[in-house]
Protein backbone atom coordinates (compact mmCIF):
# COMPACT_ATOMS: atom_id res chain seq x y z
CA UNK A 1 0.00 0.00 0.00
CA UNK A 2 2.85 2.16 0.80
CA UNK A 3 4.06 2.02 -2.95
CA UNK A 4 0.54 2.94 -4.42
CA UNK A 5 0.79 6.05 -1.61
CA UNK A 6 3.96 7.17 -3.12
CA UNK A 7 3.27 6.60 -6.69
CA UNK A 8 0.22 8.97 -5.94
CA UNK A 9 1.99 11.45 -4.15
CA UNK A 10 4.49 11.84 -7.39
CA UNK A 11 3.82 14.99 -9.43
CA UNK A 12 2.54 14.92 -13.09
CA UNK A 13 5.58 15.56 -14.56
CA UNK A 14 7.73 12.78 -12.95
CA UNK A 15 4.77 10.03 -13.72
CA UNK A 16 4.94 11.55 -17.82
CA UNK A 17 8.98 10.98 -17.34
CA UNK A 18 8.41 7.34 -15.36
CA UNK A 19 6.13 5.83 -18.20
CA UNK A 20 8.16 7.09 -21.18
CA UNK A 21 11.50 5.99 -19.67
CA UNK A 22 9.55 2.26 -18.88
CA UNK A 23 7.51 2.54 -22.65
CA UNK A 24 11.48 3.13 -24.28
CA UNK A 25 12.97 0.22 -22.16
CA UNK A 26 10.45 -2.35 -22.79
CA UNK A 27 10.22 -1.01 -26.51
CA UNK A 28 13.51 -1.58 -26.91
CA UNK A 29 14.24 -4.49 -25.10
CA UNK A 30 10.60 -6.70 -26.65
CA UNK A 31 12.49 -4.93 -30.29
CA UNK A 32 16.33 -6.74 -29.41
CA UNK A 33 15.33 -9.70 -27.88
CA UNK A 34 11.80 -11.05 -30.09
CA UNK A 35 12.37 -14.66 -30.16
CA UNK A 36 13.67 -15.79 -33.53
CA UNK A 37 10.38 -16.73 -34.57
CA UNK A 38 11.66 -20.44 -35.96
CA UNK A 39 13.69 -18.96 -38.44
CA UNK A 40 16.95 -19.55 -37.16
CA UNK A 41 18.18 -21.81 -41.05
CA UNK A 42 15.86 -19.59 -43.15
CA UNK A 43 17.58 -17.81 -45.45
CA UNK A 44 16.60 -15.46 -48.51
CA UNK A 45 20.15 -14.47 -49.58
CA UNK A 46 21.95 -14.49 -52.59
CA UNK A 47 25.76 -15.08 -53.11
CA UNK A 48 28.60 -14.70 -56.06
CA UNK A 49 30.85 -17.31 -55.97
CA UNK A 50 33.95 -18.42 -57.93
CA UNK A 51 35.27 -21.92 -56.94
CA UNK A 52 38.82 -22.16 -58.50
CA UNK A 53 39.84 -25.84 -59.39
CA UNK A 54 43.63 -26.26 -60.92
CA UNK A 55 43.06 -23.75 -64.15
CA UNK A 56 39.50 -24.28 -64.47
CA UNK A 57 36.89 -21.72 -62.45
CA UNK A 58 33.37 -21.55 -61.80
CA UNK A 59 32.05 -18.07 -61.90
CA UNK A 60 28.38 -17.46 -60.59
CA UNK A 61 25.35 -16.13 -58.56
CA UNK A 62 24.08 -18.80 -56.05
CA UNK A 63 20.40 -17.52 -54.29
CA UNK A 64 18.62 -19.15 -51.72
CA UNK A 65 14.95 -18.73 -50.98
CA UNK A 66 14.11 -21.45 -47.87
CA UNK A 67 11.54 -21.43 -44.95
CA UNK A 68 9.23 -23.83 -43.25
CA UNK A 69 11.51 -26.78 -44.09
CA UNK A 70 11.46 -26.02 -47.86
CA UNK A 71 13.81 -23.96 -49.93
CA UNK A 72 14.60 -23.66 -53.18
CA UNK A 73 18.67 -22.94 -54.74
CA UNK A 74 19.23 -21.27 -58.47
CA UNK A 75 22.51 -21.39 -59.93
CA UNK A 76 23.53 -19.34 -62.22
CA UNK A 77 27.29 -19.21 -63.73
CA UNK A 78 29.29 -20.00 -66.26
CA UNK A 79 32.70 -22.84 -66.15
CA UNK A 80 35.78 -22.14 -67.87
CA UNK A 81 37.86 -25.25 -68.56
CA UNK A 82 40.41 -22.91 -70.71
CA UNK A 83 39.89 -20.41 -73.49
CA UNK A 84 38.08 -22.22 -75.87
CA UNK A 85 36.50 -24.58 -73.29
CA UNK A 86 32.90 -22.71 -72.06
CA UNK A 87 29.83 -24.17 -70.19
CA UNK A 88 26.75 -22.51 -68.77
CA UNK A 89 25.65 -23.90 -65.56
CA UNK A 90 21.71 -22.82 -65.21
CA UNK A 91 19.55 -25.24 -62.49
CA UNK A 92 17.15 -24.63 -59.68
CA UNK A 93 17.42 -27.34 -56.82
CA UNK A 94 14.31 -27.44 -54.50
CA UNK A 95 15.59 -28.87 -51.55
CA UNK A 96 14.00 -29.87 -47.75
CA UNK A 97 16.25 -27.88 -44.58
CA UNK A 98 16.56 -29.40 -40.80
CA UNK A 99 17.67 -28.98 -38.12
CA UNK A 100 19.62 -32.28 -36.67
CA UNK A 101 21.03 -30.88 -33.58
CA UNK A 102 22.47 -27.29 -33.94
CA UNK A 103 22.96 -28.48 -37.61
CA UNK A 104 21.45 -28.24 -40.35
CA UNK A 105 20.82 -30.86 -43.04
CA UNK A 106 19.58 -29.86 -46.41
CA UNK A 107 18.88 -32.38 -48.52
CA UNK A 108 17.97 -31.72 -52.11
CA UNK A 109 14.81 -33.49 -53.77
CA UNK A 110 14.63 -32.08 -57.35
CA UNK A 111 16.91 -30.81 -59.84
CA UNK A 112 15.25 -28.60 -62.90
CA UNK A 113 17.85 -27.81 -65.18
CA UNK A 114 17.37 -25.22 -67.56
CA UNK A 115 18.26 -25.97 -71.51
CA UNK A 116 20.12 -23.17 -71.78
CA UNK A 117 22.62 -24.89 -69.37
CA UNK A 118 25.53 -26.53 -71.45
CA UNK A 119 27.90 -28.05 -68.32
CA UNK A 120 28.27 -31.63 -69.04
CA UNK A 121 27.93 -33.56 -65.50
CA UNK A 122 31.51 -34.58 -65.29
CA UNK A 123 32.88 -30.99 -65.59
CA UNK A 124 30.14 -29.84 -62.79
CA UNK A 125 31.05 -32.66 -60.49
CA UNK A 126 34.43 -30.98 -60.65
CA UNK A 127 32.88 -27.81 -59.02
CA UNK A 128 29.93 -28.37 -57.36
CA UNK A 129 28.50 -30.93 -54.76
CA UNK A 130 26.76 -33.77 -55.35
CA UNK A 131 23.62 -31.39 -53.80
CA UNK A 132 23.36 -29.15 -56.73
CA UNK A 133 23.46 -32.09 -58.93
CA UNK A 134 21.62 -34.58 -57.82
CA UNK A 135 19.37 -35.87 -54.68
CA UNK A 136 21.60 -35.77 -52.05
CA UNK A 137 22.12 -34.55 -48.57
CA UNK A 138 24.33 -31.66 -47.22
CA UNK A 139 25.28 -32.24 -43.78
CA UNK A 140 28.86 -29.64 -43.37
CA UNK A 141 27.02 -26.71 -43.46
CA UNK A 142 26.71 -24.12 -41.18
CA UNK A 143 25.05 -20.82 -41.19
CA UNK A 144 25.91 -17.79 -39.31
CA UNK A 145 24.68 -14.64 -39.24
CA UNK A 146 27.02 -11.87 -39.93
CA UNK A 147 24.97 -8.64 -39.70
CA UNK A 148 21.35 -7.30 -40.32
CA UNK A 149 22.49 -7.63 -44.16
CA UNK A 150 24.41 -10.45 -44.55
CA UNK A 151 24.71 -14.56 -43.34
CA UNK A 152 27.50 -16.61 -43.76
CA UNK A 153 27.22 -20.41 -45.01
CA UNK A 154 30.17 -22.00 -44.08
CA UNK A 155 31.10 -25.74 -45.52
CA UNK A 156 33.67 -28.04 -44.30
CA UNK A 157 34.19 -25.47 -41.35
CA UNK A 158 35.30 -23.04 -43.83
CA UNK A 159 33.62 -20.09 -45.43
CA UNK A 160 31.78 -21.13 -48.28
CA UNK A 161 29.53 -18.60 -49.18
CA UNK A 162 28.97 -14.66 -48.08
CA UNK A 163 25.00 -14.33 -48.83
CA UNK A 164 23.52 -10.88 -49.21
CA UNK A 165 20.06 -10.63 -47.73
CA UNK A 166 17.64 -9.18 -49.82
CA UNK A 167 13.61 -8.85 -48.81
CA UNK A 168 10.80 -10.57 -50.57
CA UNK A 169 8.15 -8.33 -52.42
CA UNK A 170 5.90 -9.57 -50.19
CA UNK A 171 8.53 -8.68 -47.21
CA UNK A 172 8.98 -5.22 -48.07
CA UNK B 1 -1.66 38.36 4.84
CA UNK B 2 0.41 41.44 5.81
CA UNK B 3 1.25 40.44 9.33
CA UNK B 4 2.51 37.40 7.84
CA UNK B 5 4.93 38.74 5.60
CA UNK B 6 7.90 38.41 7.53
CA UNK B 7 7.29 34.78 8.80
CA UNK B 8 8.41 31.32 6.62
CA UNK B 9 7.16 28.21 7.81
CA UNK B 10 9.37 25.28 7.52
CA UNK B 11 7.39 21.86 8.25
CA UNK B 12 9.06 18.65 8.67
CA UNK B 13 12.27 20.01 7.28
CA UNK B 14 11.19 19.79 4.03
CA UNK B 15 8.23 21.78 2.88
CA UNK B 16 8.58 25.61 2.92
CA UNK B 17 5.53 27.54 3.24
CA UNK B 18 5.90 31.27 2.19
CA UNK B 19 2.59 33.00 3.26
CA UNK B 20 3.29 36.33 1.51
CA UNK B 21 3.42 34.24 -1.56
CA UNK B 22 0.94 31.42 -0.84
CA UNK B 23 3.09 29.02 -1.74
CA UNK B 24 4.65 25.99 -0.91
CA UNK B 25 8.28 25.04 -2.22
CA UNK B 26 9.96 21.45 -1.55
CA UNK B 27 13.34 22.13 0.07
CA UNK B 28 15.10 19.21 -2.06
CA UNK B 29 13.39 18.91 -5.40
CA UNK B 30 12.80 23.24 -5.58
CA UNK B 31 9.35 22.58 -6.87
CA UNK B 32 7.00 25.19 -5.79
CA UNK B 33 3.36 25.52 -5.92
CA UNK B 34 0.96 28.15 -5.68
CA UNK B 35 -2.05 27.57 -2.88
CA UNK B 36 -5.65 29.35 -3.26
CA UNK B 37 -5.47 32.15 -1.09
CA UNK B 38 -8.39 30.71 1.03
CA UNK B 39 -6.38 27.64 1.50
CA UNK B 40 -3.27 29.30 1.95
CA UNK B 41 -4.92 31.27 4.86
CA UNK B 42 -6.17 28.12 6.78
CA UNK B 43 -2.82 26.85 6.60
CA UNK B 44 -1.07 30.16 8.04
CA UNK B 45 -3.76 30.07 10.74
CA UNK B 46 -2.97 26.18 11.66
CA UNK B 47 0.30 26.22 11.56
CA UNK B 48 0.06 29.19 14.05
CA UNK B 49 -1.98 26.93 15.96
CA UNK B 50 0.83 24.49 15.98
CA UNK B 51 -0.26 21.73 18.25
CA UNK B 52 -4.00 23.43 18.86
CA UNK B 53 -7.36 22.40 17.67
CA UNK B 54 -8.57 25.22 15.05
CA UNK B 55 -12.65 25.03 14.74
CA UNK B 56 -13.78 25.55 11.29
CA UNK B 57 -15.48 28.78 12.38
CA UNK B 58 -12.18 30.10 13.41
CA UNK B 59 -10.41 29.08 9.52
CA UNK B 60 -13.88 30.12 7.67
CA UNK B 61 -13.76 33.46 9.89
CA UNK B 62 -9.96 33.64 8.79
CA UNK B 63 -9.55 32.62 5.59
CA UNK B 64 -13.01 33.99 3.87
CA UNK B 65 -13.35 37.28 6.21
CA UNK B 66 -17.27 38.72 6.18
CA UNK B 67 -18.08 37.09 3.52
CA UNK B 68 -17.38 33.56 5.78
CA UNK B 69 -21.55 32.86 6.88
CA UNK B 70 -22.24 32.43 2.91
CA UNK B 71 -19.56 30.26 2.27
CA UNK B 72 -20.23 26.66 1.82
CA UNK B 73 -19.29 23.42 3.74
CA UNK B 74 -18.33 21.98 0.53
CA UNK B 75 -16.05 24.84 -0.19
CA UNK B 76 -14.50 24.72 2.75
CA UNK B 77 -13.67 21.32 2.27
CA UNK B 78 -12.16 21.61 -1.24
CA UNK B 79 -9.56 23.78 0.15
CA UNK B 80 -8.88 21.68 2.86
CA UNK B 81 -8.39 18.85 0.44
CA UNK B 82 -6.48 21.11 -2.00
CA UNK B 83 -3.96 21.63 1.15
CA UNK B 84 -3.40 17.90 1.77
CA UNK B 85 -3.12 17.24 -2.24
CA UNK B 86 -0.47 19.52 -2.10
CA UNK B 87 1.31 17.84 0.62
CA UNK B 88 0.96 14.68 -0.94
CA UNK B 89 2.00 15.95 -4.48
CA UNK B 90 5.28 17.13 -2.57
CA UNK B 91 5.98 13.73 -1.28
CA UNK B 92 4.88 13.94 2.46
CA UNK B 93 4.18 10.83 3.97
CA UNK B 94 2.90 11.96 7.18
CA UNK B 95 -0.85 13.66 7.36
CA UNK B 96 -0.20 17.31 8.00
CA UNK B 97 -3.71 18.41 8.42
CA UNK B 98 -5.24 16.12 10.88
CA UNK B 99 -9.04 16.32 11.40
CA UNK B 100 -10.73 16.21 14.85
CA UNK B 101 -13.79 15.01 14.56
CA UNK B 102 -16.59 17.54 15.84
CA UNK B 103 -13.88 20.04 16.67
CA UNK B 104 -12.04 21.05 14.11
CA UNK B 105 -8.78 20.62 12.43
CA UNK B 106 -4.81 20.32 13.77
CA UNK B 107 -1.82 20.52 12.83
CA UNK B 108 -0.42 17.33 15.82
CA UNK B 109 2.80 18.65 17.83
CA UNK B 110 4.43 15.34 16.39
CA UNK B 111 4.32 17.58 13.02
CA UNK B 112 7.88 19.38 12.90
CA UNK B 113 7.43 23.20 11.99
CA UNK B 114 9.83 25.92 12.34
CA UNK B 115 9.24 29.42 12.21
CA UNK B 116 11.62 31.30 10.14
CA UNK B 117 12.08 35.51 10.22
CA UNK B 118 12.75 37.57 6.75
CA UNK B 119 15.85 38.43 6.84
CA UNK B 120 15.11 41.56 4.01
CA UNK B 121 14.56 45.02 5.45
CA UNK B 122 11.35 46.39 3.96
CA UNK B 123 13.34 49.45 2.80
CA UNK B 124 14.81 47.67 0.52
CA UNK B 125 13.86 48.48 -3.40
CA UNK B 126 10.86 45.82 -4.54
CA UNK B 127 12.46 43.62 -6.64
CA UNK B 128 10.38 41.86 -9.64
CA UNK B 129 8.54 38.71 -8.55
CA UNK B 130 10.82 36.25 -9.61
CA UNK B 131 13.22 37.75 -7.45
CA UNK B 132 11.95 37.99 -4.09
CA UNK B 133 11.79 34.72 -2.88
CA UNK B 134 15.74 34.66 -4.16
CA UNK B 135 16.57 37.27 -1.96
CA UNK B 136 14.51 36.64 0.67
CA UNK B 137 14.76 33.27 1.64
CA UNK B 138 17.78 32.07 3.16
CA UNK B 139 17.31 28.84 1.75
CA UNK B 140 18.89 27.30 -1.65
CA UNK B 141 15.05 25.93 -2.05
CA UNK B 142 13.93 29.82 -2.96
CA UNK B 143 16.73 29.66 -5.86
CA UNK B 144 14.70 30.85 -9.11
CA UNK B 145 17.36 29.34 -11.17
CA UNK B 146 15.33 25.51 -9.95
CA UNK B 147 16.03 22.36 -12.14
CA UNK B 148 13.29 21.29 -14.53
CA UNK B 149 13.68 18.08 -13.33
CA UNK B 150 14.11 17.27 -9.69
CA UNK B 151 16.20 14.14 -8.15
CA UNK B 152 14.05 11.29 -8.80
CA UNK B 153 13.34 12.63 -12.29
CA UNK B 154 17.15 12.36 -12.94
CA UNK B 155 17.51 9.02 -11.43
CA UNK B 156 14.84 7.92 -13.82
CA UNK B 157 16.66 9.15 -16.37
CA UNK B 158 19.90 7.63 -14.85
CA UNK B 159 18.70 4.48 -14.80
CA UNK B 160 17.27 4.47 -18.08
CA UNK B 161 20.39 5.14 -19.91
CA UNK B 162 22.16 2.66 -18.21
CA UNK B 163 19.59 0.10 -18.74
CA UNK B 164 19.63 0.96 -22.53
CA UNK B 165 23.42 0.30 -22.37
CA UNK B 166 23.16 -2.91 -20.66
CA UNK B 167 20.64 -4.04 -22.97
CA UNK B 168 22.28 -2.31 -26.41
CA UNK B 169 26.21 -3.85 -25.60
CA UNK B 170 25.93 -7.35 -25.88
CA UNK B 171 24.36 -6.66 -29.13
CA UNK B 172 26.86 -4.13 -30.56
CA UNK B 173 30.14 -5.82 -29.27
CA UNK B 174 29.33 -9.32 -29.87
CA UNK B 175 31.49 -11.55 -31.55
CA UNK B 176 31.08 -12.11 -34.60
CA UNK B 177 32.55 -14.70 -37.06
CA UNK B 178 35.05 -12.80 -38.76
CA UNK B 179 35.79 -10.95 -34.92
CA UNK B 180 38.81 -13.79 -34.46
CA UNK B 181 40.53 -12.93 -37.60
CA UNK B 182 43.83 -11.38 -37.45
CA UNK B 183 45.61 -9.17 -39.89
CA UNK B 184 49.18 -9.97 -39.95
CA UNK B 185 50.22 -7.87 -42.61
CA UNK B 186 50.77 -4.28 -42.69
CA UNK B 187 48.56 -2.30 -44.94
CA UNK B 188 50.40 -1.14 -47.92
CA UNK B 189 48.06 0.65 -49.56
CA UNK B 190 46.52 -1.83 -51.83
CA UNK B 191 44.53 -3.95 -49.74
CA UNK B 192 43.47 -5.29 -46.02
CA UNK B 193 44.59 -9.00 -45.13
CA UNK B 194 42.97 -11.20 -42.51
CA UNK B 195 43.92 -14.53 -41.61
CA UNK B 196 41.61 -16.80 -39.80
CA UNK B 197 43.37 -16.69 -35.91
CA UNK B 198 42.77 -20.43 -35.12
CA UNK B 199 44.95 -21.59 -37.92
CA UNK B 200 48.31 -22.97 -35.96
CA UNK B 201 50.48 -21.04 -39.02
CA UNK B 202 49.48 -18.74 -41.55
CA UNK B 203 51.77 -20.18 -43.98
CA UNK B 204 49.72 -21.62 -46.64
CA UNK B 205 47.93 -18.01 -46.25
CA UNK B 206 50.84 -16.00 -47.14
CA UNK B 207 51.92 -18.15 -49.71
CA UNK B 208 48.66 -17.81 -51.06
CA UNK B 209 48.67 -14.06 -51.28
CA UNK B 210 52.36 -14.35 -52.83
CA UNK B 211 50.23 -16.46 -55.82
CA UNK B 212 47.28 -14.03 -55.90
CA UNK B 213 48.62 -10.71 -56.12
CA UNK B 214 45.98 -9.75 -58.51
CA UNK B 215 43.36 -9.94 -55.87
CA UNK B 216 45.24 -7.46 -53.48
CA UNK B 217 43.59 -3.78 -55.06
CA UNK B 218 41.08 -1.30 -55.05
CA UNK B 219 41.62 -1.21 -50.97
CA UNK B 220 39.48 -3.89 -50.79
CA UNK B 221 39.47 -6.53 -47.52
CA UNK B 222 40.38 -10.14 -47.90
CA UNK B 223 39.26 -12.21 -45.57
CA UNK B 224 41.28 -15.81 -45.99
CA UNK B 225 40.86 -18.97 -44.46
CA UNK B 226 43.19 -21.83 -44.13
CA UNK B 227 44.25 -24.76 -42.13
CA UNK B 228 47.69 -26.51 -42.81
CA UNK B 229 45.38 -29.63 -41.92
CA UNK B 230 43.66 -29.37 -45.27
CA UNK B 231 43.37 -28.75 -48.92
CA UNK B 232 40.68 -26.03 -49.17
CA UNK B 233 41.13 -22.58 -49.17
CA UNK B 234 38.36 -19.68 -48.96
CA UNK B 235 38.39 -16.77 -49.57
CA UNK B 236 35.87 -13.29 -48.69
CA UNK B 237 36.61 -10.41 -50.83
CA UNK B 238 34.86 -7.35 -49.93
CA UNK B 239 34.50 -3.40 -50.53
CA UNK B 240 35.15 -2.65 -46.82
CA UNK B 241 35.39 -4.51 -43.42
CA UNK B 242 33.04 -7.34 -42.00
CA UNK B 243 32.54 -4.49 -38.62
CA UNK B 244 30.51 -2.65 -41.18
CA UNK B 245 27.20 -3.88 -42.37
CA UNK B 246 26.33 -0.81 -44.56
CA UNK B 247 27.23 -0.74 -48.01
CA UNK B 248 29.81 -4.06 -47.76
CA UNK B 249 29.32 -6.00 -50.60
CA UNK B 250 31.67 -9.33 -50.72
CA UNK B 251 32.63 -12.12 -53.58
CA UNK B 252 33.00 -15.92 -52.26
CA UNK B 253 36.40 -17.13 -53.81
CA UNK B 254 36.73 -21.21 -52.98
CA UNK B 255 39.53 -23.85 -53.81
CA UNK B 256 38.38 -26.89 -52.71
CA UNK B 257 41.96 -28.28 -53.63
CA UNK B 258 44.05 -25.45 -53.29
CA UNK B 259 47.88 -27.38 -53.39
CA UNK B 260 46.63 -28.95 -56.98
CA UNK B 261 47.27 -25.82 -58.42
Amino acid sequence: MKIFTAISSLRTQTRVIFLVCAAIVTGLAVYLYQPPNDARHNLVCRATLQINRDKASFRGIIDFKSGDGKGIAHINGIINVSAQEEYTVQRTILFTHADYGLSPVWVSRQIIVSNRETAPSGVLQQFLPDFYLKSAGVTDIDIFTLNKDADLITREGIPYLYCQKYMLPEDE
Amino acid sequence: MPEADNLFYLIENKILFIPAKQSLVHMDSHEQIKLKPTAALCLLLLLRNHGAIVTQNELLAFAWGESHRQVSFNAFYQSILSLRKTFAQMNVEKQIITTVPRKGLIIQREISVEEQQDPVPEAQPEPSPSETITESLPYKATNDKRSILNLTEWWMIIATVIIIGIIIYPRVFNEQYFSGYVSPMKYDGQCHYFFNGDSSNHLRHKEFIQQHPDMCQDDNYLYITAYPETKNISVILCTTSMELSRGNSCQSVYYPRYDSQ
